[in-house]
């Protein structure tokens, strides 16, 4: 009797917190999407207003055919899926380097990549532009490419890297002795093997990129060229901001991640593929 | 599992070929077309309803004078719109022109970045056709940098209701005058009566001035000794005390609500900001209230020091690595003729331009006579390429005074210590 009574007082304690925390992640995200309903919100509306909307399309509606939105959005999801899938791929192979071959310098090329993820963007970005400019891939999104895709290589690599190195390696010698190379193990059995890591790795890129608004504004000078983030910067304006345009269209910029979060989301389930692969 | 994956990818890298190849081969701005034409590129960062007027109307009247120049317009995002300006100019990818806020003219000056324009043909005629405060924020160094293309200050906007319920029925012509009719506002159960936007120089700097307070010398060589004078610690000490009588509105420290909310909403009885306010309030679709008929415009009350509201606005500057510099000049000296000015200035932007200003048609529209009236005892920020960076300290000075942190003459004290040593960089 006593037990079932403490169990049950910490099962409601728990669901409590857990509300709770739920709860406190999802209201302002919540207002944030009520706030999209209200009309000429040049001045932040108060909870009062905010409550009392009535759901309509109207401010999404005006977003989607002002500054671009569309073209830019087409151009973030180009941008945002060559670079995720770029710095995956080279980030994977480096990071099968790392893991699996032996060769000098390895450590020390390993903290140098490091070391490059420390620097502030906005420290490195004049030495950056000038180089892009001196390839003559300013206002090209090979230029921009070139940056994100090297950017997030490091990243990819350093995540991956420490996944990989968990991998049995006897797993290998199943290919080996059938005469398959080092490209037939990479491909068959550690990329299949570290879907959950590659999955969360992709939604760190495709968020990363999609969400990057300073490298992107500097290396693209043409306006039909831009990115979706320099059009939600185009919102605000000098002297006031309609709040609830700027909500809508983060609103709309939300999604793609949204859908990439739902794709590769289940990917993190099947963790522990290799477990009983092996005889202990 | 092979195939989707590498389907994918084989896909997606036949798109990126493409778009790389097509991407470099368009052609760059700047370059001599093969219609002889020169294109200018031009960065703004006009709000939507100015961008209207100057991509259909100024664009095209530019372009017929001058049929042998292109206008290239980009609009800027102001997020960091700087650090684009420092890696623009720092690769050599700048534009040609560029409508730059008015306190950063010396500081890119002092860079090397812009072009001096005082020895250009013409430069004169536009010096003498412009208003003189906006035309000075183009100085460094004795020299012109930039020429001004719209200007506007800061006047006090009143809510008649708060007025009426405070009994208030004459606005205020002085400071004594204000600090009385906020009391009585407050007193009638407003939620603030003197609304200044934030502890900064932009929001706080009329009051100062016009308490008697002071930045810097006349020819901004000095700070010590102005900023921390006897008038300007009691200005500042005029503030606090408003401040702790709560006769300002929690704006000034970031409470709620904010501005423009508390005047919509009648709950603040006084506010002091630029004609957006006019713009971009009568332009609201599905508005509730006129802004015209619920307030009340009047020049910022005199104190010790007259009248002084803040000048603001945007000077147009020419980059010194622009590739077609004569012809960027001379779409700056039509910019500041009357025609395009008059243009311009039906979106509610002021116009440097002294013959645009002072035509009845634009004093017409309902809300400028009192900006263009103000300006003419108006006080330009210190025009000095260190500006930024005293802002800060001065910001941050006088937030803490009002804190209560620090007192008036410590802040002001310390600012003017803070000031002399920036301003020997």
């Amino acid at each position: 009797m006593y037990t079932t009574k403490t169990s049950l007082f910490w099962k409601f304690v728990v669901y409590a917190v857990l509300i709770a925390g739920a709860a406190i992640f999802i209201v302002p995200f919540i207002y944030m999407l009520l706030t999209t309903f209200v009309d000429n919100a040049y001045t932040l509306p108060r909870p009062s207003e905010v409550f009392s909307v009535t759901p309509n399309l109207d401010n999404y509606e005006t977003v989607w055919n002002r500054n671009n939105f569309f073209r830019y959005f087409l151009n973030s999801l180009l941008i945002a899926g060559v670079s995720m899938i770029g710095s995956l791929f080279l980030g994977a192979l480096t990071a099968y380097a790392f893991a699996r071959f032996h060769f000098p310098f390895k450590e020390f090329l390993f903290r140098m990549f490091l070391f490059t993820m420390m620097i502030p963007v906005v420290l490195a970005i004049v030495p950056q532009f000038t180089v892009i400019s001196n390839l003559g891939l300013v206002n090209t999104y090979a230029g921009l490419w070139l940056l994100y895709i090297g950017g997030g290589v490091v990243g990819s690599t350093f995540f991956l890297r420490g996944f990989f190195e968990t991998i049995p390696k006897e797993l290998e010698d199943s290919i080996r002795i059938d005469g398959g190379g080092d490209w037939r193990i990479f491909w068959n059995i550690y990329l299949p093997l570290s879907k959950p890591a590659l999955g969360t790795m992709a939604i760190f890129s495709f968020s990363g990129t999609w969400d990057e608004y300073f490298v992107a504004l500097t290396i693209i000078k043409d306006e039909a060229l831009r990115t979706l983030p320099i059009a939600l910067m185009m919102f605000q304006g000098q002297h006031a901001s309609n709040w609830a345009w700027i909500f809508a269209a983060s609103i709309i910029a939300l999604l793609p991640v949204v859908l990439i979060y739902i794709i590769f989301q289940k990917h993190f389930v099947k963790s522990g593929l290799s477990e009983g692969s092996m005889k202990g | 599992m092979k195939t989707p994956f590498s389907k994918v990818l084989g896909i997606l890298s036949i798109i990126a070929l493409f778009f790389v190849s097509a991407c470099s081969s368009s052609d760059h701005s700047s370059e001599k077309s093969s219609d002889g034409k020169v294109t200018i590129e031009y960065w703004h960062t006009y709000s939507d309803q100015e961008e209207k007027v100057l991509k259909e109307k100024i664009k095209p009247m530019f372009e017929k004078e001058h049929p042998h120049i292109k206008l290239k317009l980009t609009r800027m995002p102001y997020e960091g719109l700087k650090q684009q300006v420092i890696a623009g100019v720092s690769g050599n990818a700048a534009p040609d022109l560029m409508r730059m806020d008015i306190i950063w003219v010396p500081e890119f000056a002092k860079m090397g970045a812009l072009k001096e324009v005082s020895s250009l043909d013409g430069f004169d005629n536009v010096k003498s056709s412009v208003f003189e405060g906006p035309m000075a924020t183009n100085i460094f160094d004795g020299k012109y940098y930039g020429v001004p293309v719209n200007t506007n200050t800061k006047i006090a906007i009143y809510d008649k209701k708060v007025l009426d319920k405070a009994g208030v029925t004459e606005v205020p012509k002085t400071m004594e005058e204000l600090a009385a009719a906020a009391k009585k506002a407050k007193d009638a159960g407003a939620k603030g009566g003197i609304t200044i936007g934030g502890a900064n120089a932009w929001g706080v700097l009329p009051y100062f001035w016009s308490l008697g307070g002071k930045l810097t010398n006349e020819d901004y060589t000095k700070i010590d000794g102005f900023v921390n004078s006897p008038e300007s610690v009691k200005a500042l000490e005029q503030l606090i005390q408003w401040n702790k009588d709560k006769i300002l509105s929690p704006t000034i420290l970031g409470g709620e609500p904010g501005a423009w909310d508390g005047i919509k909403k009648h709950e603040y009885m006084m506010l002091d900001d630029g004609p957006w306010f006019y713009s971009v309030l009568m332009n609201e679709e599905k508005k509730k209230e006129d802004p015209l008929e619920y307030t009340v415009r009047s020049l910022i009350p005199e104190g010790p020091g007259g009248s002084r509201s803040v000048i603001g606005g945007e000077d147009l500057v020419i980059f010194a690595n622009s590739k077609h510099p004569e012809e960027a000049w001379t779409f700056a000296q039509w910019m500041l003729t009357e025609e395009p000015q008059k243009l311009m200035s039906e979106t509610g932007l002021i116009p440097t331009n002294m013959n645009a200003a002072k035509d009845p048609e634009f004093l017409k529209v309902p809300f400028v006579k009192e900006y263009v009236d103000q300006l003419e005892t108006a006080l330009p920020r210190t025009p000095i390429p260190q500006w930024s960076e005293f802002e800060q300290v001065f910001n941050l000075n006088i937030e803490k005074a009002l804190r209560g942190k620090m007192s008036a003459k410590e802040a002001l004290d310390d600012a003017a210590k803070q000031g002399e040593a920036i301003l020997k960089k």
